[in-house]
């Protein structure tokens, strides 16, 4: 159950692979001090549909070095190359889900977001709007109808108290 | 040889506990009650010497002894004073006793101002703070112990983690575990009334006030983390979803949940085994989180069993769960509310319900895109990634249900449907909020967002702000004129009222600022030396990268002058910095901070040589000022409420303070 397939380790490996190439390009410019001119060239266009498009796909790609955000926020080497892939697609006249598939298929939809709402990932999705929509019928149906059954540990049923009470006084009476 | 001190204190902390759960347990079964006493002298104790074991630690930072493992990775010789001082905490095993540090503090503070209507219940509460003690005090002399020694001992630390070189690191950990562990005390007390049987005079007024002290600190910091995570990172927001974020956000949840199951259960007695399931969950999840995190299971499934904290931690929490669980079934039942057959209708108590509903569902919603990886991958072996955008889509749709609940329910009454000058109130209300939500939308120009959706939310949302907060005002001037404008008796009697109108309100204006996520905009741009971009109004004209030094670091410094619709304002500098112990360049983000928005710029690259060109990042972030104002006004009005004598208080204390 724990074990990865094959095609994860693969991944995987790759994955590290490009996170250590990535992670020492960045110590090297750290380091010494060589002028990256590609990387000053590169602007992200942040105006018209083509700007808008760009935003949208990078901010739903994750950055893979980071915790928590998107390539769009973050400035990691990596998240850079990333983008200037995004960039490159989104010229050559892409639309957003061919992009985001061209990465899908490069790295898995670990590198989306929010998980894909397909095979097992629909789940992610059901679950909470479950719990919002199904959540108030079934506090309804199991605890405010349910009539309270006051029997328990020693604390006799007030009805039940009733009942003794009513046969002793019968018996009284009697 | 201090070290060796230390551990033997932590070593004498553990013994302590352990013999003051046993004695708490024994005197709870044996009602003894100088045994209890015993057990209230071995907490104190134990916090005495968790104390000075802290001030040991902290002496050894201070004299670099890095013959001490922790000290060792956690500071280096060019530390400045104030981070060797929160150099303690920047780590696991300084975090956990930290942790367990506060924890002790505020139990014994918990055991020693206790109520008299408590008394009889004092020994649970003892038995479960001190059983939580002794597992954290096992963990600190076992896997995550801050005085291990290393040899030979070297000259030099390996440097704290420079993200972590920043004041709010001195304020906001301790801030938030002030938070988690007075969460403990709740669910002692909701643990002390599942093994006495019955919730006791006191227990509502002793749990109402930590579980109120609890929820301002964490409301400070949560919002002193996200204030962090803004000047700190660079990437010009405040939350990120991220799963440290998440784990503190649950217990808040849980914990405002708490809150609300505590008025109805004040003023009607129903709800009592809510608030024991809540009170005992928020704590719960305070651990919960602390173990996601700390043990190295939200990065991957297999990192969990390389660290010996993990399991470690898993057991004590089911340990946890299983014993309240079985407690919970054997004596819940007889904790009942005053009358079987309550109606509740449509009424005030019914929207404290759907409002409890809301917080809980928000909860769950958190709770599953957090976990939801780790469960995937260890199902189907393949890693997802579950970030903003998911929780972002179900977020604001419960935001919207709680601003129209907080409006509603505050306007009704108990017990019954009606709503006092119903129509009259939300009318006048409605009339009030439109030249508030028109100044919002005009002042933060809103309207220059460009996609629809984001525009109609923030529009709804900013419109349903206001008259939420007109419809709250208008219910307290309704308060204050039935107690015909007695302002005095009003303050005295009604402090708890007030304190939660506070808190609505700041939670309403936290909720506009955060809409103005949905309008934030950036651009990127590599100057020339001289060059200027137009950037909403702002001119920002570049003029060179300096070299500076502060305390151990080195900042390249970007200089940009300012100007906005012709007035000149004071330059900023955006830098990035090096630290001597790390390869890694940080941002030393440039803020320029106005009521409506802040122009929040980054360095990203910068030619090295001649510092002539650079590439910036500007963003323009609206509102985020609404933020920090919300967090200072939450807290305000919880700590008013703290100071109501009356609510929750049926005892000869209240007699008391009414003569």
């Amino acid at each position: 159950m724990f074990l990865p397939n094959a095609r994860t380790v693969i991944r995987g490996l790759l994955f590290a692979a490009l996170i250590s190439v990535a992670g020492s390009f960045s110590c090297l410019a750290g380091e010494s001090g060589p002028v990256d001119e590609d990387a000053l060239k590169k602007v992200w266009p942040s105006d018209g549909p083509q700007g808008e498009l760009f935003h949208e796909v990078s901010s739903s790609l994750r950055c893979p070095t980071c915790t928590g955000i998107s390539v769009l926020e973050s400035d990691a080497r990596f998240s850079q190359q990333i983008k200037g892939i995004v960039l490159e697609q989104v010229q050559a006249g892409k639309s957003r889900e061919q992009i985001l598939q061209f990465f899908t298929e490069r790295y898995g939809p670990w590198i989306l977001r929010s998980p894909p709402a397909k095979g097992f990932n629909v789940l992610a999705w059901l679950l909470p709007l479950s719990i919002l929509l199904a959540g108030p019928p079934a506090v309804w149906f199991f605890v405010w109808r349910k009539r309270r059954v006051v029997s328990t540990l020693g604390v006799r049923a007030a009805e039940d108290i009733i009942k003794e009470m009513q046969a002793r006084l019968e018996e009284m009476r009697a | 040889m201090l070290a060796d001190l230390g551990f033997y204190l932590l070593l004498l902390c553990f013994l302590s506990t352990c013999y003051g759960v046993l004695s708490a347990v024994l005197a709870a079964y044996w009602r003894h009650r100088r045994l209890y006493r015993s057990s209230r002298l071995a907490l104190t104790s134990t916090c005495v010497m968790a104390l000075s074991a802290a001030g040991l630690l902290w002496y050894l930072f201070f004299h670099r002894d890095y013959s001490v493992a922790y000290i060792f990775k956690t500071s280096s010789n060019d530390l400045p004073q104030i981070y060797t001082l929160t150099a303690f905490w920047s780590s696991l095993e300084g975090s956990h006793f930290l942790w367990t540090l506060l924890l002790s503090i505020y139990a014994t503070i918990a055991l020693w101002t206790y109520s008299r209507d408590n008394e009889h219940i004092m020994p649970y509460v003892s038995a479960s703070l001190q059983a939580v003690l002794a597992w954290m005090f096992y963990l600190a002399i076992s896997h995550s112990d801050p005085f291990l020694r290393m040899f030979p001992p070297r000259a030099d630390g390996q440097g704290m983690n420079t993200l972590l070189q920043n004041p709010y690191m001195a304020i906001h950990p301790p801030t938030l575990f002030t938070g988690y562990t007075a969460l403990a005390i709740p669910a002692a007390y909701s643990v002390a009334a599942l093994g006495y049987g019955d919730i006791t005079e006191g227990w509502l007024k002793t749990t109402r006030r930590w579980t109120l002290f609890a929820w301002c600190a964490l409301t400070a910091g949560i919002i002193l983390g996200g204030h962090w995570a803004y000047v700190e990172l660079g990437w010009s927001g405040y939350w990120a979803w991220d799963p440290v974020e998440n784990s503190s956000f649950i217990p808040w949840i849980f914990c405002t949940a708490l809150l609300h199951s505590l008025v109805v259960q004040d003023k009607l007695g129903h709800l009592k085994r809510l608030s024991l399931i809540l009170a005992f969950l928020a704590f719960f999840f305070s651990f919960f989180g602390t173990f996601i995190t700390r043990s190295g299971v939200i990065s991957s499934v297999h990192s969990f069993a390389e660290s010996p904290i993990g399991p470690n931690y898993l057991a004590f929490l089911a340990g946890m769960l299983l014993i309240v669980a079985v407690l919970y079934g054997f004596r819940a039942p007889s904790i009942l509310p005053p009358e079987a057959d309550k109606a509740w209708g449509v009424s005030k108590e019914s929207a404290l319900v759907i409002t409890q509903f809301l917080l809980l569902t928000l909860g769950a919603i958190v709770c599953v895109g957090t976990l939801y990886p780790i469960v995937s991958e260890a199902i189907t072996g393949e890693r997802t990634t579950v970030q903003a955008p998911y929780f972002n889509a179900f977020a604001p749709w419960i935001g919207l249900g709680l601003v129209m609940a907080i409006a509603l329910g505050n306007m009704m009454r108990y017990q019954t449907a009606k709503i006092p000058n119903g129509v009259k109130l939300m009318t006048i209300a409605a009339v009030c909020a439109a030249p508030i939500a028109a100044v919002l939308i005009i002042g933060g120009d809103v309207l220059l967002t460009k996609k629809p959706f984001n525009l109609g939310a923030q529009l709804v949302g900013l419109c349903l702000c206001a008259w939420s907060a007109c419809c709250l005002t208008g219910d307290l001037f309704l308060r204050i004129k039935d107690l015909r404008y007695k302002f005095g008796l009003f303050f005295t009697r009604n402090l708890a009222y007030f304190g939660g109108y506070v808190a609505h309100i700041g939670l309403l204006i936290a909720i506009a600022g955060f809409l103005g996520n949905y309008r934030g905009m950036q651009k990127v741009a590599t100057l020339n030396q001289g060059e200027s971009i137009d950037f909403y109004g702002y001119n920002l004209k570049f003029d060179e990268i300096k070299i500076a030094q502060k305390d151990n670091a080195t900042l390249y410094q970007g200089l940009i002058n300012v100007s906005r619709n012709g007035l000149e304002l004071p330059p900023i500098h955006p830098a990035r910095s090096k630290y001597p112990t790390s390869s890694n360049l940080n941002h030393e983000i440039a803020l320029m901070s106005t009521f409506w928005h802040d122009l929040y710029v980054t360095l990203s690259d910068f030619d090295r040589d001649t510092g002539k060109k650079a590439t910036f990042e500007f963003h323009i972030n609206p509102t985020v000022r609404f933020v920090w104002i919300a967090a200072f006004v939450m807290v305000t009005g919880g700590l008013l409420a703290i100071f109501d004598r009356y609510r929750g208080n049926k005892s000869r204390d209240a007699i008391r303070a009414t003569e």
